[in-house]
């Protein structure tokens, strides 16, 4: 059974977008308030700490050669952009390869969907129920949400973490309002059926 | 209110972020700010880099300026400008010896002249 009071942190805080201070100390100031969320949410599409960090290092050279001139009140839209941009890149790059170790392995996998990017395998290769089988309320948790379509997964963090609203998460995901609402919908469905038997 | 459980369980994932994000290990957060500041560095090294362009590019202009310029302002010069033989004579008034050469190449030149009637003639 799943605990779902609030967590006790030792200072009390949270990171959410919508209680982070005004960017401070300039670009520097800004990026290093967002490198630690930008990772994480990299880190949970690539399973893979090294890759995620290349995505958070690219996303910030390409920031910074793109909208460092920018109003600063602009910045965190634009590097969720960026960021999203990044990872959803490398998603399909990530397809290409796998397609191309499908092929030299000449399996008869059938990869044709509505949408290739969303309905992406999980990389690590766990199903629903190797995720409940973690066990720990936790990392059953994040393994629920590390499971999760990569398009669903976005906007499932971009709406519920970083707190932006429908119009902003459509724009840091390059889609429309509705696929947003779609993607979070279908989120929440997953992560309440592969949590129903620990949610009660 | 009365929190949904959908409400609940997206506090406590957003929570559990939270908690990642803040308890990143050292080495990691070494890279992140390698990472940070390798971007922030390329501001100051495209300024710089701008710079020497921004002076050539500057230079290039003002010197198409003052070349256009003297194309545009340029009087045009008489190279067959020459002092008639009388401004010779006046110079050459307080000089004897020059006096005299000039005299002798005044009558060469009366005897080509002379001499080139008399050949066209013949």
């Amino acid at each position: 059974m799943l605990a779902l009071g609030p967590l006790a942190r030792p200072d009390g805080a949270t990171l959410a977008a919508r209680e982070r201070p005004a960017p401070a100390g300039g670009l520097d100031g800004f990026l290093a308030g967002v490198e630690r969320r930008a990772l994480v949410m990299a880190e949970l599409a690539t399973r893979n700490r090294d890759d995620a960090l290349d995505l958070v290092q690219d996303a910030m050279l390409s920031f910074v050669d793109r909208y460092a001139t920018h109003d600063p009140a602009e910045w965190a839209p634009l590097f969720h952009r960026v960021m999203q941009n990044r990872i959803r890149d490398w998603a399909r790059r990530r397809q290409v390869r796998n397609r191309w170790l499908v092929w030299l392995r000449d399996r008869d996998d059938d990869e044709d969907g509505p949408d290739p990017i969303q309905e992406a395998p999980d990389p690590a290769g766990r199903t629903p129920e190797d995720v409940l089988a973690l066990g720990v309320a936790g990392e059953t948790l994040m393994a629920a949400v590390e499971a999760l379509p990569l398009r669903q997964q976005q906007a499932f963090l971009l709406r519920t973490w970083e707190g932006l609203d429908v119009a902003q998460t459509a724009r840091a995901m390059g889609c429309s309002e509705g696929s947003v609402k779609t993607h979070l919908s279908r989120a929440m469905h997953a992560l309440r059926a592969r949590l129903e038997d620990h949610w009660q | 209110m009365i929190d949904t459980p959908e409400t609940l369980l997206r506090q406590r994932i957003a929570e559990l972020l939270d908690d990642r994000a803040a308890t990143l290990d050292e080495p990691t957060l070494a890279r992140l700010g390698a990472a940070r500041r390798r971007a922030t560095a390329r501001i100051g090294w495209r300024a710089r880099a701008w710079r020497p362009l921004q002076t050539a590019g500057g230079l290039a202009f003002a010197a198409s300026v003052v070349l256009g310029l003297s194309v545009l302002l340029r009087a045009p010069v008489d190279v067959t400008l020459q002092p008639s033989p009388d401004e010779l004579e006046a110079l050459a008034e307080d000089d004897a010896e020059l006096f005299e050469k000039l005299e002798f190449f005044r009558w060469l030149d009366e005897k080509g002249q002379d001499g080139e009637s008399n050949g066209g003639s013949a």
